[in-house]
Order: C-alpha cells, then structure tokens, then sequence
C-alpha cells in the first residue's frame, strides 16, 4: 500500500521534472496492473453502452436482438454466408447456387473460412492467456488445493494449461512427484482435451450462447465426479513405477515480456494452425456431405432424437477417432441442422475428443492398463449419461 | 557456461537444441551444449513441458522454441 501511494505521488513530480528538463511531452510511467486495469474497465465499458443502448432502443428485445447479433454475425459470420450466396450466384447462376451442389460448395467454403478465422483469432488470443499459466505454474497452485476443491480447480486449469498428448507423460510425473493425488491430475486430464476457451467460442458461434455454457459446464463436471471416482476407488494408484521413482523441484517461472508472450502466442496459433487444418477440412467436408446430400430418413434412423440408441452409437463411434475439436464442430453442425438431439451431438463430440487411440496409447506408458480401463470407462459412462440428460432436457434449450 | 536444454521428442525441441548450440558458439562459450532427453530427469529439473533451457542449472525457459538471438540475451544476462 505504502508503495503504491508512494509512486502515485512521485508520478507527477518526475513527470514535472521530465517535462522542464528537455521539454519534451512524456507519457506518464502507467503501471502495467493499472494499463491492465484499464483495458478491462474500457472493455465492459463498451459491452455496457452496448447492451444500454440496445436497452434503450427496444427494451428486453434489444438485448436479444444485440446477443444474436454478435452470436450469428460476429461469431457466427453469416454475413460471409450471404456474400458467398451472391457470389455463387452471380458466377454461376441462380441454378448452380441453389442446386444440392452449389450448397454444398458454399457450405464448404463458408464452414471453412470461418473456422480457420475463428481459429486463428482465438488460439491467438488463449494462447497469450495460457502462457500466464505453464503446467509448472499450475503444479504449484494445484498443491495449495484439497479436497474436491482441488479436483474443481483441476478441471478449471485443464482448460488453460497449454498441454498436448505428447506431453502428458511428464505432466503425469511432475503432478504425481509433487504430491497432488491421482483425482486431481485425471480431473485435469479429462477436462483438458474436452473443455477450451477456444472451443467455448466457436460453440457459440454455431450453437448460441446457452449450449456453449452448457457444455462447459457438464465438461467440468464430468472431469471431476470422474476424477473423483478414480481416486476415491483407488484404482488411481495403478501409475507404473518409474512415474512416482524420482523428485521434482519447484522453480522460478521464467520471466515472460509481453513481447515474449505474444510471439509464444503467434508461435502457438500457426503449429496449431499447421497440426489441425486437415482435420478441419475432412470435418467440414462431412459436414458438407452430410448437410447436403446425405437424405434425413438416414440420418433419423440411426441418431434422430426418437431413438434410445443414438446417444450410445454417438459415443461409441467417436472414442476411437481422434479429432481436434475445431474438426468436430462442423459435423455436429450438420447433424444438428439434420435435427439430431443435441445430447446426441455432445456425445458425439466428447467422445471424439476426450477419449483417443493415440492419447490412449501414450497414457498407457504412464500408467497400469487396469487405471487406463477404468479410465476409458468412466469417461465413456459419463459422456453417454450426458447425452441422455441433454435429450431429455433438450427443450429447454432451444 | 553449462547450458543444457531439455527434450528431444519433437521438432521443436530439437530445433531448440540447435539454436542453443549456435548461440553458445557465437557468445564464445566452450563447454559443449548437453541436451538431455530422459523424461525422469527432465521432470527433476521441475520441467513439465519442453522444450526447455538450463543455464548453469537454472530453468530458464520452458516450454518455448527460443530463437537463436533470445538465448544469446539470456546467456549474456547469466554471464554478468
């Protein structure tokens, strides 16, 4: 405190003496936690006015009207789906555009300059917050939490730790090493692959906002009544040996500038971009096929919301695939708009990215095949118990 | 100077290892740059994710491909 007003009151007298010296106009010496300050008091600023006037303009409906607004033509950029419209049209004719083909072509394109845009902005942006929070870091914090608060907080950082399947043998180590129990280090390795700020936004580009929060929600979930029964059950303990045998010392975070930080987030947003676009493109090719040429009988009769099976092949299909979620979202898409039940899609798009061969295989060299059953398992149940309830309670959302 | 850097399992790590052999050799340093690639030992620097750089047995960066020109900096930083 004392510090604090200390410099507020040297500010203006070094600034006076800058100021006489060379008479010159000097920016006054902000302290980064106030610049930060700042930026976000003129962010909600600006959402403020905006849902003010909106307010103004036509009461509750405003905000409706402004919510879809950024849902639909910032997020969801339908805009570019109506210009591609016109373009197809004027290129080749009203015929063409309007024909299962020309939809599809447009679909195509549409789906994936969205995605890449979206993807880039927003691995840009996640990637400058989770550089703020390296496994080291989150080790630490973790270590101050017990209890099932310990697990909340697991799920929560898995959602910004930067972590790759590649990775998740020394982030096994290093949690088991210091001492953090095996609920904690699976809440967080379930939560991981499952729930992400990036993927958060583009679900609520495609879905709306409520199915976006949703979704999060019952990740998280999921990620700690999942770690929770691992530990609790103690099959938590099958690890192979090597993974306990050794120590771990804490250290200084190296010291990140915010340069440094926006070119690890640059860095981040263009190996992701260069691991991921094929997956994109075969996603929004299904997609594509399946929005448009695949007849909706089909579709009904395998995953339509009527069927009590559907949750089951969802999630049964998708364990084994592995997909990035940006490559997921635009075949949900399309199921969705072929009238699938949305507990139906979120299994289906679970499975495929919390459960995989390969992060299957590289688990199975951290820990005993008896926790990797119980594991499998545990997520599957969930996820399908998830579909399930979404169904039930689909109305609710839409 | 002992400069080890961590991780050999992908691209970025052995590129990593690369620049840090490059910007030993340019800041003169004789000691060979060591890298090790052991999982367990690189755990017990407190090392989660790679790649990473040790600069007389200090983390100094982890998770991060370094240029050749920010681990000279970080060199020099160590070598007054």
């Amino acid at each position: 405190m004392q510090n604090d007003n200390n410099t507020t009151n040297n500010e203006p007298q070094q600034l006076q003496t800058q100021h006489s010296n060379d008479g010159t106009q000097t920016a006054p010496k902000w302290s980064t936690k106030r610049k930060v300050l700042l930026g976000v008091a003129i962010f909600v600023g600006v959402i403020a006015v905006a849902i003010g006037i909106a307010a103004i303009v036509d009461g509750t409906n405003g905000i409706v009207a402004l919510g879809d607004f950024v849902t639909k033509q910032i997020l969801g950029m339908q805009w570019l789906d109506t210009l591609l419209g016109m373009a197809m049209t004027a290129l080749f004719g009203q015929q063409f555009a309007s024909s299962t083909w020309g939809k599809a072509i447009q679909f195509f394109v549409y789906d994936t300059i969205k995605i890449i845009v979206l993807l880039c902005v927003l691995i840009f942006a996640v990637s400058y917050i989770q550089s703020y929070f390296p496994p080291e870091r989150t080790k630490k914090i973790l270590s101050r939490f017990h209890g099932i608060g310990a697990n909340m907080m697991g799920a929560l950082l898995g959602t910004v730790t930067p972590f790759c399947s590649c990775s998740s043998i020394p982030l096994f180590m290093g949690f088991t090493r210091a001492g953090l129990s095996s609920g904690v280090t699976f809440s967080f390795l379930i939560s991981s692959p499952l729930v992400d700020l990036g993927a958060f936004l583009l679900l609520v580009s495609v879905f709306g906002i409520p199915v976006a929060i949703s979704y999060v929600v019952v990740g998280l979930l999921l990620a700690v009544i999942g770690g929770t029964i691992i530990e609790k059950t103690g099959v938590g303990n099958n690890v192979r040996e090597f993974i306990t045998q050794g120590t771990i010392n804490d250290i200084d975070q190296p010291d990140m500038t915010r340069r440094d930080r926006a070119v690890y987030a640059k860095d981040q947003m263009l190996s992701t971009l260069r691991k991921v676009w094929i997956y994109i493109l075969v996603g929004v090719a299904i997609g594509a096929s399946i929005h448009n040429f695949v007849p909706q009988q089909w579709i009904e009769a395998v995953l339509g919301e009527d069927k009590w099976y559907s949750v089951l092949i969802a999630s049964v299909v998708g364990v084994p695939m592995y997909a990035d979620i940006f490559g997921t979202i635009p075949v949900a898409e399309a199921l969705f708009a072929k009238g699938v039940g949305l507990g139906t899609i979120l299994s289906f798009m679970m499975s495929v990215t919390a459960l995989s061969l390969p992060s299957m295989i590289m688990l199975s060299k951290a820990i005993k095949p008896k926790l990797l059953i119980w594991f499998v398992v545990i997520v599957t149940a969930g996820i399908i118990a998830i579909g399930y309830i979404f169904n039930a309670i689909y109305f609710l959302f839409i | 100077m002992k400069i080890v850097t961590l991780g050999n399992c992908c691209k970025k790590s052995k590129l990593n290892h690369i620049n840090a052999v490059q910007a030993a050799k340019n800041c003169g340093i004789e000691e060979p740059v060591q890298n090790v690639a052991d999982m367990s030992q690189i755990v017990s620097y407190g090392v989660m994710s790679t790649p990473a750089l040790v600069i007389d047995d200090k983390v100094v960066s982890t998770g991060r491909l370094l240029t050749v020109q920010q681990i000279e900096a970080l060199i020099k930083e160590r070598q007054q």
